[in-house]
């Protein structure tokens, strides 16, 4: 039986009766794995681009020296590891003096990212390996011009006196919060002791680097978890930075996204050229059935050939992801890397999966149906009019979601695509009728071609539904994914904008603001865009939480409107602000962590005061904008306008970065807090995504479009057999090309405006949900999409039909 | 023979379809209460009006299709007490067919065509066989050829070679020379009734050939769905 099978199965490819199978699976499975691949690569990047935020793998914090033993524990594991402490610290120079926050690192700081120096203060930086040596120290820019000293200088940490051998300009893990005002110094480790400057008692923080092999990594995590206390905790490269974490969460989504299209896709051109498929082969069945096979022997055939298939196409379509991934990653070797690239097994595993998952849930279905075929078939012309399977469908239906499910792990995605489809089906039910009622009615006035054409739409009214509504689904995937695309990329193009703040300056009193802004003028500096917002640190005193977070100094602010970028996700924003009670707005999740809730009455402590708060709102913000954001926002002023002390931000450019060292003496109580290189490491991670998001994109575009393509094809035969009769009749290629244009525009026209609307739900839900984004909608997609319909399947059902007009009728007729 | 069943026979055989379009009283009767037995090894002929329910007659008694009522029997098995499963395999062994509209698999080339009931039935040496029969049809050099690269009487002969390739003892042939001018009728008809007598191999024709109707031992009439034997006179 097997050998049958084979043979048949052979005949059957050779006659290209399984080309169109064949290439919807190794489409699906092709597609699958290579997006798939793809999307685990980028994952991967953001990952090491979030490593290099926290220079490591893996880091644990602490506000106690480790225990010797854990170092011994990792080293066991082959994990490497660094040792960083930071403490504040009174650094002397011949000219000066200034409190500065040090940061003392061991040998193999760090384990990820680039440390750079130079030989002034705002050069250009130099990547360089390592840390200082022990004697040397590298004093930030900022240091460096607030001491009046240069490269060479011996200067003193405590009781220590160090030697300036380089100015550091950029470290991969400088925090990007607002905790650290004070400029910068890197020491080596081991010169702690001796400086005296850390006393038992004073606030020094130990970070211990880890980096190697996940699985060493999660198994040292699980077996010190246990041992840490409350002032101890773990980091991990996405919870270093808010900003970027945002980022890359929604990348991570959209490739999810597309992901699951390229499955619903794969799905849709599978079934279509299996319903195909079975078709034609409904005529061997009866035929196989008079020569005496039994049902039960032809679904054992079918089957065997179904397994075949499916090795021959795994076999081809596994290596050839394979190279396209690598053909794609090698276009992007510069702006996507790595750090390891060990092909993963998932993916194969994925992309295998969907592909049989595919075939049992779309071709084994009508294909074991085919045993059912009556013998008696074999003596009349049978028709090729058969309604669809409702039965068979809703399989296929369920198991495309159950596939969305398992790639996108999102009940979200999952939800979002079945509205899609069941607007697609409503929309469809709909307008079939009508339009069809339309059709009677202006068929009378229509040219020859349109009027036959119109008939053959209204006569296959049935097949022209599933038509379109697989023309519709395809469209309607691609307009979603290129809408959610759009507004991504828009997103994170206002991250890319040239003045996005890149300095933010603090400590500005009252008085002082008009004469930094005149110092700014006289060096040269663009004001442009500069806001000041008054600042209070203050502590939280009631109710005491039990979260570091919130048992520290914070950065307070208040305003009278709410700030931009920011939006109100509990409560109300203040309207009268001057006269009611102080009320307060925390950043949701903040809030959350901190278990604070709306109409809870806090209590403050600012510069000794307590104050009393209502908190009246819960604000999410985006933490990509790179704005100054703040936890907490007061209705009035916290302390007196002229103790209040003010930030601003403001975006310096390359050229004018040597003008802050003699700005910084001119106003020498203002600190600076230089983002320009946390901006700059996001801009590139955004440029890199954003290449992604495209790479991608055109990957599941490409899948559309042959999907489109097979399914224009697995209409063509009946459409091809009616044309050469009508051209044995006498009709004109010009009348023949009319009526095909006529139907084939006609099911793009209306494939197009449900796949519009259809996409329109997907986005909205997608955009509101999934991206956290505002909704829009996008009138110039419904607009657009019935023409791009009408023309995208128009030019591609005269095109694969053209070869009707051009042979003669007679080999047409024979063929089919 | 012993059997208490007739060899090939219909019993008040009627075949009723349903008009899609209107109710009962129009329901189409194909065939109306049709009754004759063949014995083993007779060649009989079914001649009719085109539309007179011939090619519908055929294929039931061939196991193809079941009767709206009656019996029919098929090498002494009731085949109306048989599900699809055993009827199946009934028409392995004992039935070969000739289709009207020859019914070659177009993804087939000739050769393969008529190989096909061999490797149904798990004949060794089916290409060979196959080469043959083709050869007795008088094709042997267009073996490689699609069924759409063959004329209408050679898409014939290809059929009528399969038919023979499945060494049944009973052929049941739909209109065998329809398309065939008559010297290649001629040889046709010869290698059919050179089957029927060294094989004794049962012939239920249908055909509007005179020439081919008389050479059956018996013809019957099909008039309407109405059945009656023509006697010589
Ligand atoms: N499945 C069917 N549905 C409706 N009408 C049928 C069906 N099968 C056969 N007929 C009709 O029954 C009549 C006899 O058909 P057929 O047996 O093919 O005639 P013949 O072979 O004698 O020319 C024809 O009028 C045909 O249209
Ligand atoms: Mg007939």
């Amino acid at each position: 039986m097997f050998k049958l099978a084979a043979r048949l199965a052979w005949r059957d490819w050779r006659g290209g009766e399984l080309s169109l199978l064949f290439a919807a699976l190794l489409l699906a499975i092709t597609s699958v794995t290579s997006i798939s691949l793809f999307t685990h690569h980028v994952k991967q990047a953001m990952v090491s681009q979030g490593a290099d935020l926290i220079a490591a793998d893996l880091r644990l914090n602490s506000s106690q020296a480790l225990p010797e033993d854990w170092a011994v524990q990792a080293r066991n594991l082959s994990i490497q590891q660094a040792h960083v402490s930071q403490f504040q610290a009174m650094v002397f120079a011949d000219n000066g003096m200034q409190l500065a926050s040090v940061k003392a690192v061991s040998n193999h700081y760090p384990l990820r990212g680039e440390l750079s120096v130079g030989g002034a203060a705002f050069d250009q930086g130099i990547v360089i390996a390592h840390g200082p040596k022990q004697g040397d120290i590298w004093p930030d820019s900022r240091l460096l011009a607030s001491l009046n000293a240069s490269v060479n200088d011996s200067i003193n940490v405590g009781d220590l006196s160090l030697t300036i051998s380089r100015v550091l300009i950029t470290e991969p893990d400088q925090a990007s919060g607002f905790a650290s005002f004070a400029p910068r110094a890197m020491m080596h480790l081991s010169d702690i002791a001796a400086t005296h400057a850390v006393q038992t008692g004073s606030r020094i923080t130990h970070r211990w680097l880890l980096a190697g092999d996940k699985s060493a990594l999660t198994s040292l995590q699980q077996q010190i978890t246990p041992l840490l206390s409350s002032g101890q905790r773990w980091q991990s490269p996405t919870d270093g930075n808010a900003n970027m974490a945002a980022t890359l969460d929604k990348a991570e989504q959209f490739l999810l996204l597309a992901g699951s299209l390229a499955v619903v896709l794969a799905g849709v051109a599978l079934s279509l050229s299996a319903r195909r498929y079975s078709l034609r082969q409904a005529k061997h069945v009866a035929l196989l059935k008079c020569l005496g096979l039994k049902p039960k022997q032809l679904r054992l055939l079918y089957l065997s050939q179904m397994v075949l298939l499916a090795l021959f196409v795994l076999i081809i379509s596994l290596p050839l992801a394979w190279g396209l991934y690598q053909g794609l990653t090698l276009l992007m070797v510069d702006y996507i890397q790595t750090s390891s690239s060990t092909p993963a097994l998932a993916p194969f595993i994925l992309g295998a999966g969907t592909g049989v998952l595919c075939l049992l849930a779309f071709v084994l279905p009508p294909m074991l149906a085919l045993a059912k075929v009556a013998p008696a078939e074999v003596l009349r012309q049978s028709s090729n009019q058969k309604k669809a399977n409702i039965g068979h469908l809703a399989i296929g239906f369920g198991a495309v979601i159950l596939l969305v499910y398992w790639h996108s792990q999102s009940l979200l995605i999952s939800s979002a695509l079945i509205l899609g489809v069941v607007v697609i089906l409503l929309l469809l039910a709909l307008l079939t009728h009508q339009l069809i009622k339309l059709g009677n009615t202006i068929r009378p006035h229509l040219g020859q071609g349109a009027k036959i054409g119109w008939a053959n739409l209204v006569r296959r009214k049935h097949q022209n539904s599933l038509q379109v509504a697989i023309f519709g689904l395809a469209l309607m995937l691609l307009f979603s994914l290129v809408s959610v695309r759009s507004f991504l990329i828009d997103d994170w193009r206002q991250q890319l904008t040239q003045d996005t703040p890149n300095l933010f300056l603090f400590n500005i009193y009252q008085e002082q603001r008009q004469s930094l802004l005149g110092s700014m003028k006289q060096q040269g500096l663009t004001t442009e865009g500069l806001t000041f917002f008054p600042i209070a640190r203050a502590r939280l005193a009631k109710p005491k939480v039990d979260n570091p977070r919130g048992d520290r100094e914070l950065n307070l602010t208040w305003s009278k409107a709410l700030p931009a970028g920011n939006s109100i996700s509990q409560g109300r924003w203040w309207h009268n602000s001057s006269t009611a009670p102080l009320e307060v707005s925390i950043e949701a999740d903040y809030a959350k962590s901190m278990g604070l809730g709306l109409g809870q009455t806090l209590t403050f402590n600012v510069a000794g005061i307590e104050k009393n708060a209502i908190l009246s709102n819960l604000r999410k913000v985006d933490w990509s904008s790179m704005q100054p954001n703040f936890f907490f926002v007061f209705s009035q002023p916290l302390v007196e306008a002229n103790s209040a002390s003010y930030m601003a931000s403001v975006y310096i450019a390359p050229k004018d970065r040597s003008k802050l060292g003699p700005l910084l003496r001119e106003q020498p109580t203002i600190s600076m807090l230089d983002v320009d290189q946390v901006l700059q490491q996001v801009q590139r991670v955004v440029t890199q995504l954003s290449l992604a998001v495209e790479g991608i994109l055109i990957m599941v575009l490409g899948a559309g479009i042959l999907v489109l393509v097979a399914s224009i094809q697995a209409s063509i035969d009946e459409r091809r057999h009616e044309s050469a009769i009508l051209r044995t009749l006498g009709a004109s290629k010009a009348l023949i090309r009319s009526i095909l244009l006529v139907e084939y525009a006609s099911l793009g026209f209306v494939a197009g405006l449900i796949a519009g609307l259809g996409a329109e739900a997907v986005v909205a839900v997608l955009q509101n949900q999934l991206f956290q984004m505002p909704v829009q909608l996008h009138w110039p997609l419904w607009v657009l999409t019935p023409f791009i319909g009408m023309i995208l399947i128009g030019a591609c059902g005269w095109w694969f039909n053209r070869s009707v007009i051009t042979t003669p009728p007679l080999r047409t007729l024979k063929q089919t | 023979m012993s059997h208490a069943t007739p060899f090939l026979a219909a019993q008040n055989v009627s075949q009723i379809v349903a008009n899609p379009q209107a109710t009962q009283a129009h329901d189409l009767h194909i065939l109306r209460d049709v009754n004759f037995t063949i014995e083993a090894g007779q060649s009989v002929a079914i001649v009719g009006a085109s539309g007179s329910g011939k090619t519908t007659l055929l294929g039931m008694l061939a196991g193809l299709d079941s009767p709206s009522h009656g019996q029919l029997f098929l090498a002494h098995e009731d085949l109306t007490l048989m599900d699809e499963e055993s009827r199946a395999e009934l028409r392995k062994h004992q039935v070969a067919f000739i289709f009207q509209n020859f019914q070659l698999l177009p993804s087939l080339t000739a050769l393969e065509n008529i190989m096909l009931p061999l490797e149904v039935k798990g004949t060794d040496n089916a290409n060979a066989l196959a080469g043959q029969y083709l050869n007795h049809v008088g094709l042997g050099q267009r073996g490689h050829h699609y069924p759409h690269q063959l004329s209408g009487g050679e898409q014939q002969r290809v059929a009528i070679a399969r038919a023979f390739a499945a060494q049944a003892p009973i052929l049941f042939a739909d209109e065998p020379t329809g398309n065939l001018d008559t010297q290649t009728g001629h040889h046709i008809i010869e290698l059919l009734f050179e089957l029927n007598q060294q094989h004794h191999t049962t012939l239920v024709l249908v055909t509007h050939d005179v020439q081919l109707a008389q050479r059956c031992q018996r013809r019957l009439s099909l008039t309407a769905g109405q059945l009656t034997e023509l006697v010589d006179v």
